[in-house]
């Protein structure tokens, strides 16, 4: 609400009382002063409030004998006592008077009048202000739930910012009426700025999306690569809960772990780095082990991407050459990158190609909802809805089976002290859907959604990076990733979702991050 | 609710013999004589000091500015009745998020001020439907202003809070050495007393233990003996 009053103009500003802080605007409103200073009949004025007054228009206004100016400043404060937010206000003449409290409810628009006749002395009274100790008008806060829990009931109602619905729903009774930009969703704002550049001279983009909601998402066209996730915590604190690098030559060049990159043509293993498709055998670069991993030598988070802003966030594209890294066809890649204004951050993965091909696709961010630097996995607890997993072989490759998480060390079914389970070495575990972690200490919460069927599951053993982010050193543990997938060495294994992707066929994936905070 | 109703009782009746003297600023004429009170402890000022202001204001040539930007302006009993009702609105909110305070009729609200223990017994509740949440207190120190925050009556463990917990954790750094005295009524409560017992018997009619933390009056013999 302060960010949009700054917008506005509107003089909201925030107030500290020693441990606790309060909104407070002050404000001049002109009421009709030959209906002023009258007892408590009936008004047929309604309080105008009037923020383009300047100083000569006020004092005019105050020559003018139908006018009277009153100088009004509001506070909000949240009462524990209640669990709501309560507005207190006072107003003065312009010779210092305070109103009487008849005077105020002589104040109250028309149509709060009937009610305010019943029952005034527990709707409107003057009470003393909790923090500062002086008196001050308050609206009494006994029904606030009642009337925000009906606000809430309506279609849209709460959704956006209790504080502002409440405001606006009351504020009018005092001559405080919200203007309806506060009511307007907070546009995400994508900015772009030149990173780098290539080694062949071309330049690298770095795009930041800010959802007005103190979440920031940063991402380089470089490999699409996610450079920052700045989110909360349960005390409002922002962190960087993303590993990376400072600059592109500190590591985003190479990238050995894959931070934060778009991963392609195909993610995680195939077997010998062969495979076949329709009667046609396809040799593909063995980078890792025997194997194929990540995509090659080169994979997308290697490669440069064109990318553009778009109206709720960035578009990245990247052809992948027919042959290239061994992979048959030329394929066509959207990847579209979106900050939600609930703190999500909805990954859309598109791609075609002009032969029949393997395709799989993740993103590849490493998380420490404690922040970046944080070093261990210590306080996550991890809970992953999957009955299954696909046990590997001794060259990491699937062995094709098909096997039950319960009684190893591969449940996560139930919250799961993810440090503590660390020995469980990186597995493949295929499921549906949901994942959540969270971290105690900072009460950072992360959900995990996608239409893939598989999650891979890395906690850092191979990580050594001393050159981290604002002199961080990444090591073993430092942070962990889920990728959603599809299962390794699909091409090999008939049984697996198949991972084949024909000409005149989109392959398609949606993942998404959902930050959240538990107080 | 209160068992202890001989406790109760010696409350309900309890006085504060009170001195009112007029401002030095105020004085036209010769300072008139002081006026000595008993005011009942459980009431408030503006109901019991028409007779004071009507004699001192004899004395007064000219109407002074009342301090508004001080004191809550109560023009009558209406105004001390609705300090009166909030307050003890508030006390239900903490102690049962306002189920018995909203499951009354209004003419209960209005007849709390003259009908008060039937009344104050369905507030003073403490039942496994209607547990008592926080307890509703607030500590002076200073002139002005007052102490409150969420507390509850017993630890997670199930252990009743003491008097001592309940300061301890509004006023954690209190000295330690015996320096300030912590009065409830006028009395100085045992530290180990239960902050539940003390809310059930001990409160004012407003449903609030109203708690004052003093100095140690001094050993010396000051000026005023």
């Amino acid at each position: 609400m302060l960010a949009c009053s700054d917008v506005l103009d509107d003089l909201w500003e925030i107030r500290y009382f020693e441990t606790e802080c309060y909104l407070s605007k002050k404000t001049i409103i002109n009421v009709n002063r030959n209906k002023f200073q009258s007892e408590s009949e009936s008004r047929n004025e309604v309080l105008q409030e009037d923020t383009s007054l300047s100083n000569d228009e006020a004092t005019e206004m105050y020559n003018n004998t139908d006018c009277q100016i009153l100088s009004v400043e509001y506070h909000v404060l949240y009462s524990e006592s209640y669990s709501v937010p309560v507005l207190y206000f006072n107003c003065h003449l312009p010779d210092g008077r305070l109103l009487t409290l008849n005077e105020i409810w002589s104040q109250v628009p028309l149509n709060y009048q009937e009610r305010l006749q019943q029952d005034r002395w527990t709707f409107l009274t003057q009470v003393e202000h909790p923090y500062l100790g002086r008196p001050f008008y308050q609206l009494h806060p006994c029904h606030t739930d009642k009337l925000m829990a009906m606000v809430a009931k309506v279609p849209g109602g709460v959704a956006r910012n209790y504080v502002i619905s409440w405001l606006s729903s009351v504020g009018p009774v005092v001559g405080l009426n919200l203007r309806p930009e506060y009511g307007i969703p907070e546009k995400m704002a994508v900015t772009k700025e030149k990173y780098a550049t290539t080694a062949d001279g071309k330049d690298i983009n770095v795009y930041t999306l800010r959802n007005g909601r103190q979440s920031e998402v940063r991402l380089i066209d470089w490999g699409a690569i996610i450079t920052h996730i700045r989110v909360p915590d349960k005390n409002g604190q922002i962190d960087d809960i993303t590993l990376g690098y400072d600059t592109f030559k500190d590591g985003y060049d190479t990238n050995p772990f894959y931070f934060g990159g778009i991963i392609g043509r195909y993610t995680n293993r195939i077997a010998r780095g062969e495979f076949r498709l329709d009667d046609q055998t396809y040799n593909l670069t063995v980078n890792n082990g025997g194997n194929l991993l990540h995509g090659g030598n080169r994979g997308f988070d290697k490669r440069l991407w064109e990318s553009e802003i778009t109206q709720d966030g960035v578009m990245m594209r990247y052809t992948s050459a027919d042959g290239e890294e061994g992979f048959p066809g030329e394929a066509r890649v959207n990847v579209h990158f979106r900050l939600t204004a609930e703190n999500e951050l909805v990954i859309d993965f598109k791609a075609t190609c002009t032969k029949p091909t393997v395709i799989n696709l993740t993103s590849h961010p490493y998380f420490n909802l404690a922040g970046h630097a944080a070093g261990s996995l210590e306080g996550h607890t991890i809970r992953m809805d999957a009955e299954n997993y696909t046990p590997l072989n001794e060259n990491s490759i699937p062995t094709g089976e098909i096997a039950r998480v319960k009684g190893t060390a591969f449940d996560l079914t139930t919250d799961t002290d993810f440090a503590q389970r660390l020995p469980a070495v990186p597995g493949n575990v295929g499921f549906d859907h949901n994942f959540v972690v969270y971290h105690a200490g900072t009460g950072r919460q992360m959900d995990v959604y996608s239409t893939e069927p598989g999650v891979q599951v890395y906690t850092a053993y191979y990580v050594d990076a001393p050159k981290g982010k604002g002199g961080a050193k990444y090591g073993q543990w430092s942070g962990f990733c889920l990728e959603a997938q599809h299962y390794p060495d699909s091409p090999n294994n008939p049984t697996f979702p198949s991972t084949t992707v024909r000409p005149g066929e989109t392959y398609k994936q949606t993942t998404k991050y959902a930050f959240s905070v538990i107080r | 609710m209160g068992d202890d109703r001989a406790i109760l009782r010696e409350n309900w009746d309890g006085r504060i013999p009170v001195c009112f003297s007029l401002a030095e600023d105020e004085i036209e004429q010769e300072k008139p004589e002081n006026v000595f009170a008993h005011v009942p402890r459980q009431s408030y000022f503006p109901l019991v000091t028409e007779k004071v202001s009507k004699y001192f204001s004899q004395h007064v040539d000219k109407e002074k500015e009342f301090p508004e930007s001080e004191l809550l302006h109560c023009p009558g009993r209406e105004a001390v009745e609705s300090v009166f009702m909030s307050t003890v609105k508030e006390a239900d909110a903490l102690k049962h998020r306002s189920s018995i305070i909203n499951s009354m009729q209004k003419k209960d609200h209005k007849n709390m001020f003259d009908q008060f223990w039937p009344i104050n017994k369905k507030l003073m509740e403490n039942t496994d439907e209607e547990s008592i949440k926080y307890i509703p207190f607030r500590i002076y120190q200073s002139e002005t202003g007052f102490i409150q925050k969420l507390f509850r009556p017993f630890s997670e463990e199930g252990q009743e809070h003491t008097l001592d917990d309940l300061i301890k954790h509004v006023l954690p750094d209190l000295d330690e050495d015996g320096n300030k005295r912590v009065l409830i009524q006028g009395i100085e409560v045992p530290g180990e007393t239960p902050i539940l017992w003390l809310s059930e018997h001990l409160s004012y009619p407003d449903n609030f233990l109203h708690i004052c933390v003093v100095n140690q009056p001094s050993m010396t013999i000051s000026d005023h003996w």
